[in-house]
């Protein structure tokens, strides 16, 4: 038990360590596509460092939502990771684990938007009404996503799931696709979401952030984005080999460039479209639940 | 680079990471263009860890583009408050660093300077460390060379000399020829004693 536990931190510490460099590595991609040069591997981490060192300021007089938000969000993921096999094969798991997860993923999102309402900046609203509008939908999504693997594998303990593995089922190979392509939408790429949305809203749903609240809200948001690609990778990779580690550190790797290189190709659209995508994939993905609760 | 002192902190804090605010206060568009210029593929700012922000709250420089109008003042003002301390200020193009063609006009508070003394009348506001690239509109080579002095990766090049050019004998004859009668004035204006 001891050395479980022992394994969730050093996973923990990977997965801090590892976030903001292949964030680092997506931008070095985007930019040699774009025949530049780009920025250094390192160049996020040293960009969160920098905010983390610099004192964190409040405008007027905030609630206490937005004061703590960032730091919920951050705790809400690092404890996700705990739940997750991701350098090494250790995790807590309980039954019933896989709705904490659920829990954990969907109430970040609702916070940050919450604590960025409550300042009352017309664009932090904006930007929060659209990150709610896509959590719903994004959310929605994923808990279909995962009630198909959990009607597949009629198990509610997360590690249970992991990996597919043969007979292959029609279901859970639609449902692996479907968290693939969720995985990008959730990943706040181009054209579903910005966080940043830098020219429209001015940064949206963290613009009245700065120094250290800053740092941990991008950081937070990294993170999330690497949860969402180690639940996919742990329904791909083989677990429990001594390989396991070169096979995650690889598959992550993978899917970086896979998805900088496809964000590079992708222009911005207006909110709508983002929304009526998710709406149409959820539609098929519930059908693709009732496919997996008849047992094909 | 001039105004408040660069603490060794503030180069250190900086070196590997500066966030912009890009912030035009009345600017002709040109120096704007120069400098999402320095973003595109040939300069390259993003390979120094330079990055555009929307949000002033998250900025760590303010990027001046253009002379400060009265329209624009308040909103200036609010900008510069939004962006929290320790802050640096790049002043791009003549306007921005003197005023430019337009210090003298009705609408305009002045250059980047005026823009500081009303700060201090008003508000008490120390001026902040600031770096002056003048030109109209600046290459994006100045740009990007004011971005590095910011973080100490190179020096800064600018000396004061002051240089008077003696006037020529025949020169100052022609001189007075062309402005008979008004030797007085011209004595007066450049200083000098005219002798035959
Ligand atoms: S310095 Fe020249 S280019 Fe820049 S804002 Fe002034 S007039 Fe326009």
């Amino acid at each position: 038990m001891i050395w479980v536990f022992i394994g969730a931190l050093a996973n923990i510490g990977f997965i801090l360590l590892a976030a903001p460099l292949l964030d680092g590595l997506e931008r070095k991609i985007k930019a040699w596509l774009q025949n530049r040069r780009g920025p250094p591997i390192p160049q996020t981490l040293y960009d969160i460092v920098k905010l983390l060192r610099k004192p964190g300021g409040l405008t007027g007089n905030p609630g206490l939502l937005y004061r703590i938000a960032p730091y919920m969000f951050f705790t809400n993921m690092v404890i996700a990771f705990l739940f997750i096999p991701t350098l090494l094969d250790y995790s807590l798991s309980f039954i019933g684990d896989i709705i904490v997860v659920y829990y954990l993923i969907t109430a970040s999102s609702i916070i940050l938007a919450m604590g960025s309402i409550s300042t009352g900046n017309p664009f932090a609203i904006t930007g929060s009404t659209r990150e709610i509008s896509l959590s719903m939908a994004g959310k929605l999504l994923t808990g279909i996503t995962l009630a198909i693997f959990v009607a597949v594998n009629k198990s509610f303990l997360i590690t249970s799931l992991f990996p597919i593995i043969p007979p292959y089922r029609l279901s859970s190979i639609l449902g692996l696709i479907v968290f693939a392509i969720l995985v990008y939408i959730e990943g706040f790429r181009l054209p579903f979401d910005i966080p940043e949305a830098e020219p429209e809203i001015a940064g949206g749903v963290i613009i009245e952030y700065t120094g250290r609240d800053l740092g941990f809200a991008i950081y937070s948001l990294l993170l999330k984005r690497l949860l969402y690609t180690s639940i996919l990778l742990n329904l791909v990779i083989p677990r429990y080999t001594v390989f396991s580690p070169i096979y995650y550190i690889v598959g992550v790797i993978v899917f970086s460039i896979l998805f900088s290189t496809i964000e590079c190709f992708s222009g911005r659209h207006r909110i709508e479209y983002a929304l009526s995508f998710m709406k149409k994939l959820s539609l098929a993905t519930g059908v693709v639940l009732v496919l997996a609760v008849l047992g094909y | 680079m001039r105004g408040g002192s660069m603490e060794v902190d503030l180069l250190k804090l900086y070196r590997r990471s500066l966030w912009v605010f890009h912030l035009n206060s009345g600017s002709c568009n040109g120096c704007d263009i120069e400098v999402l210029n320095i973003f595109a593929p040939r300069p390259d700012a993003e390979r120094f860890g330079v990055k555009l922000v929307g949000s002033p709250r998250h900025a760590d420089a303010i990027v001046f583009t253009g002379p400060v109008t009265m329209e624009a003042l308040p909103r200036v003002v609010r900008a510069f408050n939004a962006v929290p301390n320790p802050k640096l200020v790049i002043a791009i193009g003549s306007c921005s660093c003197g005023g430019g063609i337009w210090y003298d006009s009705y609408s305009v508070l002045g250059g980047i300077n005026e823009f500081y003394k009303y700060m201090k009348r008003r508000y008490g506001v120390e001026p902040p460390p600031t770096i002056y690239v003048p030109g109209c509109p600046p290459k994006p080579e100045a740009i990007l060379y004011a971005v590095l002095l910011a973080r100490g990766f190179v020096e800064q090049k600018q000396y004061r000399s002051v240089y008077v050019e003696e006037l020529s004998t025949e020169m100052l004859s022609k001189l007075k020829k062309m402005l008979a009668g008004e030797e007085a004035v011209l004595e007066k204006a450049i200083g000098v004693e005219i002798v035959d």
